[in-house]
Formats: structure tokens, C-alpha cells, sequence
């Protein structure tokens, strides 16, 4: 064993490495994590209590039910009525919140209505990845087909967002025009 | 479907998330790899023509070894969670393996290198004053023995170490491939291939670059050009990339031959739009040239001048290390660039020059390990082992 101090001394200094690993790991894990599973048990509750943003359906229905009977009985006939409010609109807590005395929903913040073609691009852009039935064009490419120029809102001049078969003969002409 | 996640989770891949960045880290950590598998051959293959790069390889693996997780921090949105890797590892997934075999492979090389330089400090210390002696002092660990029977240990634990490093430099990288290999969702990756094609082609990379850093470091400090030295790597060169293409075009060959539903979106990818990157570059222009121009100096040995062999050689290795990545690119890019519906292809990705993980950041994440190298010549002037201590140490 002669002459190999200097392994010995460099064993040792190795060595510190699981070591302080282990302390690492002591100090810098939470005690909760791995109580359920691999995550700390703690986020859960961390999680629950963190506000909730979103509602349902039934949040927005509860005052237009009232409010826009037309829109909704429209919507439910077309091919978006299984599509939540809040897929295209924003949150429903940025828009209505619950009076501190009555409970009842009162309305904070205009609702946000975009009618960029974007949006409906995010579903209904062409991609090889989607299904052949989904409804799916290649936006700027339609707009051309119908006759019509390409601009930012282009979709809703043919489309009810809501409904969005063809509006009417007579409306769509009104939108390739408006489009023109 | 729940109606709640239509518009949310489909289509859900429409882009390519892993960027340059991702093909960066297997190309580096190739390098680490093959640059250890030289200095292998020369510390337990008893390969002596080596001998000239035996502390270069070392040196080179260490210098990558130090950013090779660079690329990937870039890539993370929230670097700092990456030690949540390291310290609470799920084990689960194959990633969890990183930490662990990262810090082994670190310590082995450090120790390796250390005791490989171990006179050269001690000396540096002798002669140093100050603080710079302080330094070198700190680094022998205090003690300074260069007795012939502590030279011999240090010979020893090098070439345990280095018989060690085989199989964790092949766990450093053949893991790196396992990932990909693994993924049971994407045809182009999923393959047990996968592991050993990332590894000969690293040891490719590694041969390259020791040819590359050879040759220039030698011309730049005008120091005579082993043509043995170089002959040997250019036959280790011309065997591993027979044997890498041989594996890649084995994988793709099994594919077509056997024509399932995923060579139905392979092929078309093969040939649109991985055509440039995979036929012109990793299989004619980085394969077939290389393997031609090896070969001419494999076969016409006694032909060929030295410069001749040196110009050669470096032009190879210049298509080789071009190879390597373009194949950790068709790898890493190419499967992300077909739908997993195998319905078709999404946009084709390059990235930007200035964007975070552009061609501008990954250009200096490769330039970073040889600012290391620098550091290490100028700090242990000894790239070559020419002293005595080497000879000992090294000479068996």
C-alpha cells in the first residue's frame, strides 16, 4: 500500500460526491414528495386551492339563456354545439363574478369576441394529422376559391361562428362582396 | 372525445419541438464517447501508434464532456428544474439514468486526466511561485510522489480506469440512442438498432475530431506530424465507418424490405424531405467519399506521402464529423417531421440564425469545448506525452 497516498486522497474526495448527494437530496426534496406518487402530495392542495377560472356551459347559460335565446337555440342546431363557449371566448371568471352579498353573477368585463380567421384556423387549418372528416381547409386557398379577398375576418363573413354551415345564399354573396 | 377537449388536444403535433438544440446533445455527447474509445485503444488495446493523441482524446472528452449538456439546458425553458432529474429521478423513464451515469463517467475521466498529468502538476508546482504554485499544490492533493513505484500505481489505476470507461462511455452515449430507440410511438426512432448505431457513429465523430485537433494542433505548434499516428486512426476511422453505414442502411433496408405501415410515411420521407440531408450528405457525401478517401489510404499505404495522407485524412474527417451530425439531425428532426398518425408531413423545420436555438447559439455551444481544451494546454502544457512521467505512465 505504499506510495498510493494520493489515490487514497482522491478516493476521498470522490467520495464527497454521493455524499453530498445525499445531503442535497436531504435538504432539497420536499417531505411530502413521493407520498402518492412521484410529485409532491403537497401541489395537490396547492393546486386545489388555487381559483378556478373556468365554468361550463351552464355558467354562461345561466343569464343568456334569457339574454340571447335566438343565438343559443342556433347554436345548438349546428355543428359547434358540443363546442363550449369558452373554447373561443375567454374565461368565464374574467367576464362575470359572484356578487359578495347575493351570490348572484355580475358582469365585470366585457366579454372577448375574436372573429380572426386564427381562430378557427386552430381547428379547421389542414393538416394530414386530422381526420378526413373533420371539416378542415387550407384557409387562404378557400378564401381564393370563393371569389372572395383574404382579411383578418374573413371566416365570419360566411360562417356564423356559432353555426357555421353556410349562412344563407343571399348572406353569402354579402360576404363575398364585403369581402371584395 | 369529450367535447371539452376538442380544439385543445387534436391535432396535437403540429410542431417540431425538439430543435437543433436536441441534435446538438447527441453530437456532443458522440464526441465524448468516441474521443474516450481512442484513448481506450491506446490505454488497454495497447495500441501504441495512438500514443501522440492518448492524452488529447482524454482531454477532448473531458473539454465536451463539460458542455455537452449545454444544448439541452438551452432548450429548457426552466433550466434549473433540470437537477430535479438528478435528484429525484423517476425511474420510469430512461432519462432518469442522465444524472448517474453522467457523474460517473465525469469522475472516471477527471480522475483518469489527473492522474495522467499527476507529475506534470507536481512539477508545475515545483517550479511556480505564489499563487500559481498554490494551485498546481492543491491540484497534487498535496502529495508528491513521483517515485517509479507511484508512477507504476498510476499506470495501473489508468488502465483500470480506462477498461472501466469502455462500457460507461457506451452507457453515456448507447442511452442517449436508447431514448430515441425506445420510443415505441415513433416509427423512425423505434428500433433496438438505435443504441449501436449512435454509438459506432459516436466513435466515428470522436476518431474524426482527434484527426481534426491532430493535425491542426501539431501544424500550429510546428511540431512533426506522427504519420503512424495518423495512419492508425485513419484505419480505426475507415473501420467504424464501414461498420456505422453498414448498421445505418441495414435499419433502412429492413424497413423497406419489409414494407410495413410505416414505411408507407418513411419512404416518402427518405426521399422529400430528409432527400438532401440523409442521401446527398449522411450517405453520399459524408459516407461513400470519406469511406473512398479512408480507403485509399488503408489500401495505398506505402503510395502515400505524408502530407498527402495528413491532407487525406483531415479532409475525411472534416466529412465525417459533417456525417455524424447530419445523422443525429435526420434522427432527431426527421422523426419529428412526419404526423405519428403516419397520415403525412408537417412544415419542414430550419432553424433561425438568431433565435435561441439557432444555428448562432449552437455554433458557440460548439466552440465552447475547445475554449476548454485551450484553457487545459495552457494551464498543463503537455498535450503530447513526451516526458517521462508519460512514458511511464503511459508507455505500456
Amino acid at each position: 500500500m505504499e506510495h498510493t497516498k494520493h489515490i487514497w486522497r482522491a478516493v476521498l474526495i470522490i467520495l464527497l460526491v454521493p455524499i453530498s448527494y445525499v445531503v442535497i437530496h436531504h435538504i432539497a426534496v420536499p417531505e411530502s414528495f413521493g407520498v402518492y406518487g412521484h410529485y409532491r402530495a403537497d401541489s395537490v392542495k396547492e393546486f386545489m386551492d388555487t381559483p378556478v377560472i373556468h365554468g361550463d356551459r351552464e355558467s354562461c347559460q345561466s343569464c343568456h339563456e334569457k339574454q340571447n335565446k335566438e343565438l343559443l337555440a342556433n347554436k345548438a342546431k349546428g355543428k359547434h354545439a358540443t363546442v363550449p363557449c369558452e373554447n373561443c371566448h375567454d374565461a368565464v371568471s374574467f367576464h362575470v363574478k359572484p356578487d359578495s352579498k347575493t351570490g348572484e353573477l355580475v358582469k365585470i368585463e366585457k366579454m372577448v369576441i375574436v372573429r380572426s380567421y386564427r381562430l378557427c384556423a386552430y381547428c379547421h387549418e389542414y393538416l394530414e394529422a386530422r381526420p378526413n372528416a373533420f371539416p378542415q381547409v387550407k384557409c387562404k386557398e378557400h378564401v381564393i376559391s370563393q371569389d372572395a379577398e383574404f382579411s383578418e375576418e374573413v371566416c365570419v363573413k360566411c360562417h356564423d361562428p356559432h353555426n357555421p354551415s353556410l349562412k344563407e345564399e343571399g348572406k353569402k354573396d354579402e360576404g363575398k362582396k364585403d369581402a371584395k | 372525445m369529450s367535447p371539452e377537449i376538442i380544439g385543445y388536444s387534436f391535432p396535437n403535433d403540429i410542431h417540431v419541438t425538439w430543435s437543433l438544440m436536441i441534435a446538438m446533445y447527441p453530437y456532443l455527447t458522440g464526441l465524448v464517447a468516441g474521443a474516450f474509445m481512442v484513448s481506450a485503444l491506446y490505454h488497454v488495446f495497447g495500441i501504441t501508434a495512438l500514443k501522440p493523441v492518448s492524452r488529447l482524446s482524454l482531454v477532448t472528452s473531458f473539454g465536451f464532456l463539460l458542455f455537452a449538456t449545454v444544448p439541452l439546458l438551452v432548450h429548457l425553458g426552466h433550466p434549473e428544474r433540470s437537477l430535479n432529474i438528478v435528484f429525484t429521478p423517476n425511474f420510469s423513464s430512461a432519462m432518469a439514468g442522465f444524472g448517474f451515469i453522467y457523474t460517473a463517467y465525469f469522475i472516471l475521466v477527471l480522475f483518469e486526466i489527473w492522474l495522467i498529468y499527476r507529475k506534470d502538476i507536481i512539477l508545475l508546482a515545483r517550479r511556480s511561485r505564489g499563487i500559481k504554485r498554490a494551485f498546481y499544490a492543491c491540484l497534487a492533493l498535496g502529495v508528491y510522489d513521483i517515485s517509479e513505484p507511484a508512477l507504476a500505481v498510476d499506470h495501473k489505476t489508468v488502465t483500470i480506469l480506462a477498461a472501466i470507461g469502455i462500457p460507461l462511455a457506451c452507457f453515456l452515449h448507447g442511452y442517449v440512442g436508447f431514448i430515441f430507440g425506445a420510443i415505441k410511438a415513433n416509427a423512425w426512432w423505434s428500433t433496438p438498432l438505435m443504441p449501436i448505431v449512435f454509438l459506432f457513429s459516436a466513435i466515428v465523430s470522436g476518431i474524426a475530431l482527434l484527426i481534426l485537433l491532430y493535425l491542426v494542433l501539431m501544424k500550429f505548434a510546428n511540431k512533426p506530424i506522427e504519420p503512424e499516428c495518423v495512419q492508425a486512426l485513419c484505419q480505426w476511422e475507415w473501420l467504424f465507418i464501414i461498420v456505422t453505414v453498414t448498421l445505418e442502411l441495414l435499419e433502412i433496408i429492413t424497413l423497406a424490405y419489409e414494407r410495413s405501415e410505416a414505411w408507407m410515411v418513411i419512404a416518402p420521407l427518405l426521399s422529400n424531405q430528409l432527400a438532401f440531408s440523409f442521401i446527398g450528405i449522411q450517405i453520399v457525401f459524408g459516407s461513400l467519399i470519406p469511406i473512398i478517401l479512408l480507403g485509399i489510404v488503408v489500401l495505398l499505404r506505402s503510395l502515400l506521402t505524408n502530407p498527402l495522407r495528413n491532407t487525406i485524412a483531415f479532409i475525411a474527417a472534416l466529412l465525417l464529423m459533417m456525417q455524424v451530425f447530419t445523422m443525429r439531425w435526420n434522427i432527431v428532426i426527421g422523426g419529428q417531421i412526419f404526423s405519428k398518425s403516419m397520415r403525412g408531413f408537417r412544415e419542414n423545420y430550419s432553424p433561425g440564425l438568431f433565435e435561441k436555438e439557432g444555428i448562432l447559439v449552437a455554433l458557440l455551444i460548439f466552440l465552447l469545448p475547445f475554449v476548454a481544451i485551450a484553457v487545459f494546454q495552457k494551464l498543463f502544457p503537455n498535450l503530447e506525452p513526451s516526458s517521462d512521467h508519460a512514458q511511464k505512465v503511459e508507455a505500456h
